[in-house]
């Protein structure tokens, strides 16, 4: 578990003249959370792509899974999932919560599966469920999430949940999730980062994980949480 | 149906959110059909519509007079007859033409009422009746059409007007022809006729020879068959006469014999009368011997006892011997005592016995006596039982001398019967004996009159064979003239012409001896079917253009996962084939029951569109996954080289070297190749080709896509942020 999985030195992008981070000193464990925290602008998206093997940065050697970046990208990107990143992988508004599960099943299966049970999508569905379930105040009533329902009617919280799991489906041994301040309520804040360290504990799993402001990140005291400030150039 | 949690599935599902997004998919599908469809609809048939346009057809001819074959005048209005052509119900030149005065027509073409104007010119009926003349004249007729209207109803028009001019030139000169032909048929087959007949004289004088030649040699078997039977005619006469006297002798015998039998007859019945006590007397004779025998038998048994009783004398005999000395001294004292009394008779009677006595006593004879006696009782034992043996014998003939007189007296009656009966049938036989005589002496009367016939016949057949060899010779001499017959008007005949059934087309052949078939291969029926392959790739291309418009060539998310790009690559690629196959389907299903362009192979034409629709959508969706937005631009230029090169109107031979150098690089020339084979029904060979050339293409363009795919999993901050002027 104290294997270095993400080394990075001098890690920086410039693109269009313009300099998107520069100066990343990384070393982030197996098992580890890398919290980037930064302004919006400040370059975090880019970072965690760059992380993830989906952009080449342009200064400083990037060490991934084992792999150097960006020459191993393809099998990094094998390897790091990432939750829903605006910009980059956003969900469907036009379809339903079962049909983006099933699209990520589908996709994972062999060619000669080339559709999803009802069944495999109910059981990515019940996963959601626990999740929320797991992070959420004891007595609170947790809404079931509708499988029918269009992504664009869903509550963020939950639609990020969603993000992960799809995420996972393809069993990654890093999860990216960005933004996680982009969800309005504290409390919603709270719980996605709960449910981050709840999965940590069931799943050989190092999160990356990006946010402007790190107050609702509950510190456990002897987890391997490193926090990055990026600062806005 | 697609499964519901499928990739194409899912992309669909997409647009089924919002009405609108329904009706973009719907769009998509009918696109092509929209395109091609309406294309080889306004283009079905324009030719077959020509008949839409009005034509004027101005007539200034007048009447001709000709004169016949046969010799009698005819009127010749060639002009009127084709303006009633052009005009009648049945016409079928092309335009809808009306008979117009000169002002009419020549105002109805400037403004365009009509198409075109033919004009027949006056002289046109005595130029086209002076071809069978001295003189011939041209016949012209003159067709005007207006290039300010439309140039390519020109380069129609023309082509109805020489199918016209050449109609009525046809026309003119065929009746005239005709009549010289049919003629020279008649003398032909009158000739031929003759010959025939000739040859059928020949034939029979040939088989009439041939019957005298086997009628001599008849005669001939005739003839000698007649003096065999004179012969034996002859032979039969004297048999005949001997026969007359044989029967003669016959009927003699017979009465001989039947004399014979009745006196054996009359024989016979009295030896049956004779020997009627017969068997009564045999019985007699057979008691009396029977009792003979018994009566031998006493006999015997008599002398048997006898003889038993000279047996028992012979002892006493002996004893009397011993009597002697005893008798001597007897006598001696009766001797002394009659010699004392000589008066005493009894003492003298004594003594005589008493010497008789001892004389017997003293020769012996008393034993001889007995001897005698015994033997002559034997004797007389042996006789009677001899006797008695006899009389058996005699009695046991007897006896079957009566049992057997009853059958022998029977016989003799049954021969007495039997010799009643001979004399009865010889008496018949002497009675036919004498008839047969009289038949015989018939019958060698006719024999000798049958001789004499046979004789004459003989005579006869020997004459009929001399005249039967006269007749052959004759015969042969006629069929011989008969075959020369034959021979020279059969040779007439030849060199006569027969034109026959085919006068008629001979007459049309002479009257226009160049005459143009069109044979088209694999011919289509209409100009639609004929563009048909070239639009619907066209429209299957355009297709495909508007499907990757609305779909997304892949998909961010897919490429965004950590599945593979291939898997990212045929996930963007499924849903877009399918809507192309709906496409090809929905287009040809419209253009087969609504256009009414046919094929003989609509299954594999449909099937063929469809391989056609997803090969083009893998292209499009690897121009889009390559090039994004410019990709759509590229199609567009493609879509127009392909149009210019893929040879589907004019052959590519007939473009610039540019397309035809392009021509074998673009996949829509192997789609309306393929096409073409199949709507016209040509030969498949071509097909499978084209098959495997866009097949190529599908997986060239799926194998770019992939590449494009797997460079397009990394992102950059200018695709990150497009809102940031870069």
């Amino acid at each position: 578990m104290t294997d270095t999985l993400i080394r990075a030195e001098g890690l920086g992008l410039r693109a269009g003249g313009r300099t998107v981070y520069s100066d990343v000193d990384l070393d982030v464990p197996a098992g580890g959370t890398l919290v980037v925290r930064g302004r919006a602008g400040s370059g975090k998206t880019s970072l965690l792509l760059t992380l993830a093997g989906r952009m080449r940065p342009s200064a400083g050697t990037l060490t991934v899974l084992g792999q150097t970046l960006p020459q191993r990208a393809a099998a990094v990107r094998r390897r790091v999932a990432l939750a829903e990143v605006r910009g980059v992988n956003e969900l469907d508004d036009a379809l339903t919560v079962e049909q983006h599960v099933a699209e990520r099943l589908v996709l994972h299966q062999p060619w000669h599966r080339p559709w999803a049970g009802g069944r495999q999508v109910a059981e990515q569905l019940e996963r959601v469920e626990q999740f929320l379930a797991l992070t959420a105040e004891a007595g609170a009533d947790v809404p079931a999430l509708r499988p029918k329902e269009f992504v664009s009617d869903v509550d963020p919280l939950e639609r990020m949940v969603l993000g992960v799991v799809l995420a996972l489906i393809g069993k990654p041994d890093v999860l990216v999730v960005d933004d996680v301040d982009s969800l309005r309520r504290s409390e919603d804040r709270r719980r996605a980062w709960e449910s981050l360290a709840a999965l940590q504990e069931t799943t050989p799993l190092t999160v990356v994980a990006s946010c402007s402001d790190a107050s609702d990140v509950r510190w456990h005291p002897g987890d391997h949480r490193i926090l990055l400030d990026l600062p806005e150039l | 149906m697609i499964p519901r949690f499928s990739l194409p599935g899912l992309e669909l599902a997409r647009f089924r959110r919002a009405t609108i997004t329904r009706l973009a998919l719907v769009a998509v599908v009918v696109v092509p059909l929209i395109y091609g469809g309406l294309y080889l609809w306004s283009n079905s048939d324009p030719v077959s519509r020509l008949s839409n346009l009005q034509a004027a057809v101005v007539n200034s001819d007048t009447a001709a007079t000709v004169t016949g074959v046969d010799g009698s005048p005819r009127t010749v209005q060639a002009g009127q007859d084709l303006v009633t052509e052009l005009t009648g119900p049945d016409a079928a030149a092309g335009f809808s033409w009306h008979a117009t005065s000169e002002a009419r027509a020549a105002k109805g073409l400037a403004d365009g009422e009509y198409a075109a104007v033919l004009r027949i010119p006056k002289g046109f009926s005595a130029a086209l009746a002076s071809t069978g003349g001295d003189a011939p004249q041209q016949a012209k007729l003159s067709v005007t059409t207006d290039d300010a209207e439309n140039y390519i109803l020109g380069q129609v028009t023309n082509t109805i007007a020489t199918t016209i001019r050449t109609k009525v030139a046809a026309g003119a000169t065929t009746d005239y022809l005709e009549n010289v032909y049919v003629a020279f048929s008649k003398v032909h087959d009158s000739l031929g006729q003759a010959a025939d007949g000739a040859g059928q004289l020949k034939d029979g004088a040939t088989r009439a020879g041939e019957g005298a030649d086997s009628l001599v040699v008849g005669l001939g078997d005739l003839g000698t068959g007649a003096q065999r039977l004179a012969t034996g005619t002859g032979q039969l006469r004297t048999g005949a006469a001997d026969l007359a006297s044989g029967t003669a002798r016959l009927a003699t015998g017979a009465d001989s014999a039947a004399a014979g039998a009745g006196q054996l007859s009359t024989g016979l019945g009295r030896l049956r009368t004779a020997t009627k006590d017969l068997p009564s007397q045999t019985a007699q004779l057979s008691d009396g011997a029977a009792q003979v025998a018994h009566g031998a038998g006493q006999v015997s048994a008599g002398a048997a006892a006898v003889s038993a009783a000279a047996d028992r004398l012979l002892p006493a005999v002996s004893a009397a011997q011993d009597l002697g000395p005893l008798v001597d001294q007897l006598l001696t004292q009766t001797r002394a005592l009659a010699a004392a009394n000589p008066g005493d008779a009894n003492l003298a009677q004594a003594v005589t016995t008493l010497q008789e006595a001892q004389q017997a006593l003293a020769d012996g004879s008393a034993a001889g006596v007995a001897t005698q006696v015994r033997q002559q009782v034997g004797a007389l034992a042996t006789g009677a039982q001899q006797l008695s043996d006899g009389a058996s014998a005699v009695s046991g003939g007897a006896k079957q001398l009566a049992d057997a007189a009853p059958a022998l007296q029977q016989g003799i009656a049954s021969a007495a019967d039997g010799a009643a009966t001979l004399a009865t049938g010889t008496r018949t036989l002497a009675t036919g004996a004498h008839s047969a005589a009289d038949g015989a002496a018939a019958l060698s009367a006719g024999a000798a009159r049958v001789d004499d016939g046979a004789t004459s016949l003989a005579t006869g057949t020997t004459r009929a064979q001399t005249g039967a060899s006269q007749l052959a010779d004759g015969t042969k001499q006629l069929a011989d003239g008969a075959g020369t017959l034959q021979t020279q008007l059969a040779d007439g005949s030849q060199q006569v012409p027969d034109y026959g059934e085919e006068g008629t087309a001979r007459a049309g052949v002479v009257a226009s001896p160049v005459a143009a078939d069109r044979v088209k291969e694999n011919a289509v029926p209409r100009y639609s079917d004929g563009l048909a392959p070239l639009f619907v790739p066209v429209a299957l291309w355009v297709g495909g253009m508007v499907t990757y418009m609305v779909l997304r060539a892949v998909s961010q998310r897919a490429l965004a996962s950590t599945a593979s790009s291939y898997r990212a690559a045929v996930a963007g690629w499924v849903p877009g084939a399918l809507l192309g196959v709906a496409q090809a389907v929905v287009l040809w299903l419209v253009l087969f029951l609504a256009v009414g362009i046919a094929s003989p192979n609509p299954v594999a034409t449909v099937l063929f569109a469809a391989l056609v629709a997803v090969v083009f959508t893998a292209i499009h969706q690897c121009l889009n996954a390559l090039l994004g937005g410019v990709g759509r631009l590229v199609a567009l230029v493609l879509l127009v080289l392909q149009l210019t090169s893929a040879g589907g109107t004019y052959p590519v031979g007939t473009s610039p070297d540019f397309f035809g150098g392009l021509h074998p690089f673009l996949p829509m020339s192997y789609a309306v190749d393929g096409l073409r084979h199949l709507v016209t029904g040509a030969p498949a060979g071509p097909v499978w080709t084209d098959v495997a050339v866009l097949l190529g293409f599908g997986v060239l363009a799926l194998g770019v896509t992939v590449l494009a795919c797997h460079r397009r999993r990394t992102w950059t901050v200018a695709e990150l942020h497009p809102s940031l002027s870069l």
